[in-house]
């Protein structure tokens, strides 16, 4: 494809993954009402859930190397439906976005610029994700690494800090509710936090590495993300015990509470910190995705003109896409799984089964090493 | 904020009308053009208030109401 | 190239004197850090009096004002139905914007605490600049009043009485508190969650605070409370007890005992319609004076010192039991242990507890190790051998 090909190594690759994996563990209020005290089991549960929404991602990217979603769905359904299952894809990718943008968007707005109108802060930072994602995937990348060096070291510090408000016993009694909490719960993570990878096949083939080596890094990303994420839970549910279910924002009232030897307080700076720095990548990286799948789409030459009307229609559907929160999250917890599973799970299941069908992959590869004998 | 928006749209105009001229591709043309006018259209409609109805609220009522699968 | 340099240097202090935000900038001249709240009851029905204790920022600041000059700290109060109305009422009325992170301890007045305060601690809950880790204590008696006493060492009252809070958890963690414990206690069905009572004493012509006691609340009403001995009784059931002592009282003279170390394990067991629980107390001593114990062998001493002690400390239990199985408030937790460690049990028993905690049975082992007598091992008079 004519459109530019910055290449970006594969470390970079898994720490993204694993960044945003960690951005989503700011968004444990959707599951946690729901499975109390029990929330770090199912993040355990919903990773292994997950490893089959992985297992066919990555034989779509070693079917179709060196081809992005957009271009395996254009070789495998065709020009027409291809164009109209990719259209699909873009929606959902917006709407990632803009959610993501309005969550911190609210955060924001309410706990530390209260005044502010909301407005300014989405604006502001879309503009500045968008100035990032229009410098290539390699900007939006690069400083996977150290977001993830730096999350980590505060989540280790703040393990730290608050030991003395552990209680090991708020874990007490495991797995005793209604199955039925688990398995929603599972559920939820499974498709809000961790199917969200299917945004990652938009930039597998601007990885700088052989297709055949891209499972693992891919795999050790996942893996590594999902550990953070029941390591953020599991810290939470030992301080806040069954108050996890009562707060918006868990992670939050966690840091509120340290107070270290009574100088080092107030830590939920911290928090907030970190959370716009992972939100600014991940947004940054959804945007990216976004307009890259749309200049795609329409076979642009470089998805570069299309990033300020873009970034205007993300900003103004994120204060479109719910009316209220007590709708986001009642979308969150009830039906947003399920339809989070037709993206994430149902439509690359659907797309394998056809490229297996009509013997693509073996086309490809005969293709490939045709145009190598020919070199 | 009307005028806001109307001064905001045009400066994107402008930073971005001489690379798209520039390039001489109709396609590309018409794909901003459309893109442009779809965000000024639902800034306008943000910015006069009118509601606008969510998508993803529509898919999710048609999951809930309609196709009875939710939790 | 030269020129991108310099923009870019240009652009970094230009973003550091954005960084403030315009819409919400907060200069320290412009806040009124409240450092204490107390919400009392009034004598309408359903309003509060909520005060706020707002420190000066100049007074504290001011080394050479001397002990005649302003006090450090402004008291502001107002009646309103709600928390937040009265927060509302207290913000119009400033000339400043009120700061709430750096409060320092809320305060109910007991007769709040006797009428419900759930709905009072959903403000505190929703409101996003409280904070949970302040302690939440009750005023036996007007809470404002104990907010405005004067304290000598400290400038700023709530400061004072924070400080007094954590002194108090050096006994027993059990005699301080945060928000989030208490809450959390609130929403286990079946344990009562206690606050530390804090009382005004009037000594000649100064008033001085003390903390002494607990109040037991029974779903978020204060129904009873325990004084000072029930309280270490509460403590040393739990297993939470150090740095504190035991007076011994024997025929045969005193004694004082500082407590080194404590711990306790909960044995239920069930007995068809009954709970039994058996708790094992460990208590590890120091002793820090004898008075009297004239003429008694070492052996035979400490031997006397541990009965005693051990008598001492299951008075200490018991008393704190039979109050709270009197009122029928679960305040050690038994309840959540059994449901934490036996869910199977706990299962036939969660309906029938309030029926099932009056009648448990407690029994205790209680094991005292007396480790050290100190830098002598008699008294001068006692010389190990007869006279």
């Amino acid at each position: 494809m004519k459109t530019q090909k910055d290449a970006i190594t594969p470390l970079q690759f898994m720490f993204s993954i694993t960044c945003f994996l960690r951005s989503s563990s700011l968004l444990s209020a959707f599951f946690a009402p729901i499975s109390k005290t029990d929330s770090w089991l199912v993040v355990l549960l919903a990773a292994a859930v997950c490893l089959p929404f992985l297992w066919v991602f990555i034989l779509l990217m070693k079917a179709f190397p060196g081809k992005n979603l957009i271009e395996i769905n254009d070789a495998v359904f065709g020009r027409i439906a291809g164009k109209i299952i990719s259209a699909i894809y873009i929606w959902f990718f917006f709407t990632l976005t803009s959610l993501n943008l309005r969550d911190l968007g609210s955060f924001v707005g309410k706990s530390i610029m209260i005044k502010t109108p909301q407005l300014v802060i989405v604006v502001v930072f879309i503009l500045i994700c968008a100035w990032a994602a229009s410098h290539g995937l390699d900007v939006v990348t690069r400083y996977s690494v150290v977001f993830v060096i730096i999350s980590s070291i505060i989540l280790v510090v703040t393990i730290a800090a608050t030991t003395d408000h552990m209680n090991f016993e708020n874990f007490l009694p495991i797995l005793r509710q209604p199955p039925k909490n688990i398995i929603q719960s599972t559920h939820i993570v499974s498709t809000i936090p961790l199917g969200e990878l299917v945004t990652i096949l938009m930039i597998t083939p601007q990885v700088n590495i052989k297709p055949q080596k891209i499972g693992r890094y891919f795999l050790a990303g996942f893996l590594l993300g999902a550990l953070l994420i029941m390591l953020v839970v599991a810290r939470d549910i030992a301080v806040l015990g069954n108050t996890i279910t009562m707060f918006g924002l868990p992670s939050f009232e966690t840091l509120r509470m340290v107070s270290f030897f009574e100088v080092l307080t107030h830590m939920e700076i911290l928090f907030a910190i970190l959370l716009i720095i992972l939100f600014f990548f991940k947004i940054s990286l959804l945007f990216y995705v976004s307009i890259l799948a749309m200049s795609y789409l329409f076979r642009l030459d470089s998805y570069k003109p299309l990033i300020l009307p873009c970034a205007a229609i993300t900003a103004a559907y994120s204060f479109i896409v719910f009316e209220s929160l007590t709708k986001h999250l009642e979308i969150g917890r009830d039906t947003a799984p399920f339809m989070w599973v037709v993206f994430e799970f149902l439509l690359p299941l659907l797309t394998l089964i056809i490229a297996y069908i009509r013997k693509l992959p073996k086309k490809e590869r005969e293709a490939r090493s045709k145009e190598a004998a020919k070199v | 904020m009307i005028l806001f928006l109307i001064i905001s749209f045009l400066a994107m105009l402008l930073i971005d009308l001489p690379r798209v001229i520039k390039a001489k591709q109709i396609r590309l043309f018409i794909v901003y053009g459309g893109i442009y006018a779809t965000a000024f259209t639902i800034c306008l409609l943000l910015t006069l208030g009118i509601s606008v109805v969510s998508p993803l609220t529509l898919l999710s009522d048609l999951f809930k109401n309609v196709l009875k699968i939710s939790y | 190239m030269k020129y991108s340099r310099l923009l870019l240097c240009l652009l970094i202090i230009i973003s550091v004197f954005i960084c403030t935000g315009c819409y919400d900038i907060r200069e320290l001249e412009g806040i009124a850090i409240v450092t204490g709240i107390a919400v009392d009851q009034t004598k309408y029905p359903d309003t509060i009096q909520f005060t706020v204790q707002i420190a000066k920022a100049e007074a504290i600041a001011a080394k050479g004002g001397g002990t005649g000059g302003d006090s450090a700290v402004m008291m502001m109060d107002s009646t309103a139905h709600d928390v937040i109305d009265a927060l509302n009422s207290l913000r119009h009325d400033n000339s400043r914007e009120l700061f709430l992170h750096h409060n320092q301890v809320v305060i109910f007045g007991r007769s709040l605490a006797e009428v419900g305060i759930t709905s009072y601690l959903d403000a505190f809950l929703r409101e996003y600049e409280s904070r949970l880790e302040v302690p939440f204590i009750v005023a036996d008696g007007n809470a404002k009043d104990v907010l405005g006493t004067e304290m000598e060492l400290e400038k700023i009252p709530a400061i004072g009485i924070r400080r007094m809070v954590r002194h108090k958890t050096q006994i027993s963690e059990l005699f301080g508190n945060n928000m989030l414990s208490f809450v959390s206690k609130m929403m286990e069905n079946t344990t009562s969650p206690v606050a530390p009572i804090i009382k005004i004493i009037e000594e000649e012509e100064t008033k001085r605070l003390s903390l002494s006691g607990l109040a037991i609340f029974k779903g978020d009403k204060m129904i009873g409370e325990l004084n000072q001995t029930q309280s270490r009784g509460f403590a040393w059931l739990m297993g939470k007890i150090q740095d504190s002592s035991v007076t011994i009282d024997t025929k045969k003279g005193k004694a004082e005992l500082e407590i080194i170390g404590s711990s306790s394990k909960i044995k239920p067991t069930f007995d068809g319609e009954r709970l039994n629980i058996k708790a094992e107390i460990k208590g590890i001593f120091n002793v820090t004076e004898l008075k009297g114990l004239h003429n008694i062998e070492i052996d035979e001493l400490i031997d006397l010192l541990v009965r005693s002690t051990k008598q001492e400390i299951k008075k200490l239990i018991l008393s704190c039991f039979k109050v709270c199985q009197n009122l029928n408030t679960d305040i050690f937790g038994f309840g959540e242990y059994i449901r934490k460690h036996h869910p199977n049990q706990w299962e036939k028993l969660r309906a029938r507890w309030d029926n099932i905690f009056p009648a448990i049975n407690l029994s205790l082992e209680i094991d005292v190790t007396i480790e050290d007598l100190g830098k002598i091992s008699f008294t001068p008079n006692l010389r190990g051998e007869k006279a």
